[in-house]
């Protein structure tokens, strides 16, 4: 049988599906795997002022600041990101998004910082500033949780398992199954870009957003995906989630940073009344599509 | 394509699946469904609606900061063993795109001990103004026989805020504040 359920977490919906032969064993799974995702959004909020991150924000500039092991894995894998991109992926760039009002005020923060991913110096478990930074996860722990809610499935034995956290997806199964992405001038209809068995998909885009996007370029602060879209496929949700922000923000280096992860990124835009779809391995950028728009 | 990784299939051609009206919509689970589980262990859930007066509805609204389009909210408080174990509330949020049927767990405190989706659909937004396209889901929400798709739809494409989730659940927990906490 299948069951799939969803819950308010990480500031998006987080929709499970999952199928196995026992019902009690298959929802048990689905209540640990939503377990997960709470946990780490407990860890991980921007938004709220006691979570874990908020007292990295607060304290890190000061002394060194205990992590805990998730904490721990996905700031890692941010300073991996931007380290790897030069910063196109830059977990440092919150001021920005509190200037604009899309992330809240937190009094003892440096609301004001200099984004600067090199500031960021992570020993093992523990974590420092060595200037004032105000660090958001936003581009990559949704992956994370994406991706440990996919772990609690599978280790559970199920059949077949998808996560969707607002647009973050992974799945395994003995199966494709399509995925669709939302036309960027029209995002309550749909496309379908490829088909998946067993990995994850991620996508940027602006739409939703009343106003300014929220995705920025770490150098120039220029909104990004304001009338396309960048989704990427890799084996993980966290690699993807993070990779949509490098590509939208570099385009021309995509395929060296898209290739070390075996990730492949899809992008859709509309131009000169024009739908068009390209695709970026390793390499290169190559046209597969376009089509007048309705 | 001639790199794509072995997971991964991408169709020769990208065929726009043209658009429909709801264009995406998923039934979760019944008001019963997701009384069991929330409260798996509760003896009974008795209805307890609400109609709030203008005062308490202010107060409310004051409290949580947030408008109250409806005086009346479907409420049931849960019994365990014959004993108050907490309330089970519906609400509704819908946003320009996006209509929410959703149900939030209060424990016998008035603490959130969960929130589920019932029911979840988007559209273009103007029918979603309309009241009568969203009474017509009523009838799945007090506990009409729902049917998973077998199509279960796999959507990138970020990212719906569930801001309105966020402000229905403060405004759920003024309501027990003003109307429902025990003396």
């Amino acid at each position: 049988m299948t069951m799939q359920r969803a819950q308010p977490w990480l500031g998006t919906l987080v929709d499970i599906a999952a199928s196995a032969p026992d019902q009690g064993a298959l929802s048990a799974a689905i209540d640990r795997a939503f377990a997960r995702v709470a946990a780490i959004h407990a860890v991980m909020g921007f938004h709220d002022a006691a979570s874990e991150l908020s007292q990295v924000n607060r304290n890190a500039t000061h002394d060194w600041v205990p992590l805990s092991a998730d904490l721990a894995r996905v700031l890692a894998a941010a300073c991996e990101f931007a380290h790897a991109s030069n910063g196109a992926f830059d977990p440092s760039i919150a001021p920005w998004l509190v200037a604009s009002g899309q992330l809240p005020r937190h009094d003892g923060c440096a609301n004001y910082a200099s984004p600067d991913w090199r500031a960021i110096e992570l020993d093992g478990d523990r974590v420092r500033f060595t200037q004032p930074l105000l660090l958001d996860l936003g581009g990559i722990a949704k992956g994370y949780a994406v991706d440990a809610a996919l772990a609690v499935l599978h280790d559970a034995g199920l059949t077949r398992a998808r996560v969707n956290a607002g647009g973050d997806l992974a799945r395994f199964g003995d199966t494709a199954a399509p995925v669709r992405v939302r036309h960027p001038l029209h995002p309550t209809q749909m496309l379908q870009l490829a088909e998946l068995q067993n990995g994850a998909v991620a996508t940027s885009a602006g739409y939703y957003q009343n106003g300014a996007s929220p995705l920025r370029h770490p150098g120039s602060g220029a909104e990004l995906c304001r009338h396309d879209s960048i989704s990427v496929f890799a084996p993980d949700c966290m690699t993807a989630d993070a990779l949509t922000k490098i590509v939208a923000a570099e385009p021309t280096r995509a395929p060296a940073l898209l290739a070390p992860h075996h990730a492949q990124a899809l992008r859709l835009a509309v131009e000169n009344d024009t739908l068009t779809l390209t695709a970026c391995d390793g390499s290169g950028w190559h046209k597969i599509f376009n089509e007048a728009a309705a | 394509m001639s790199h794509a990784p072995a997971w991964l299939i991408v169709p020769a051609l990208i065929a726009p699946a043209v658009a429909v009206s709801p264009a995406y919509a998923v039934q979760y689970m019944t008001t019963e469904g997701a009384q069991k589980q929330l409260f798996p262990e509760a003896s009974s859930f008795v209805a307890h609606p609400l109609r709030l007066t203008d005062a308490q509805k202010d107060r409310v609204e004051k409290a949580a900061k947030v408008r109250m389009r409806s005086p009346e909210q479907p409420v049931w408080q849960v019994l365990t063993g014959g004993k108050p174990a907490g309330w089970f509330v519906l609400d509704e949020v819908y946003g320009k795109h996006e209509f929410i049927t959703y149900a939030v767990a209060l424990d016998a405190a008035g603490a959130v001990r969960g929130v589920e989706i019932l029911d979840y659909r988007e559209t273009h937004g103007g029918e979603i103004r309309n009241p009568k396209w969203r009474a017509q889901f009523n009838g799945a929400r007090y506990g009409a026989a729902l049917k998973l798709g077998d199509d279960i739809q796999n959507i990138s494409g970020a990212t719906l805020s569930c801001k309105h989730i966020s402000e229905g659940v403060r405004r759920v927990l003024a309501i027990h504040e003003v109307a429902l906490k025990q003396p």
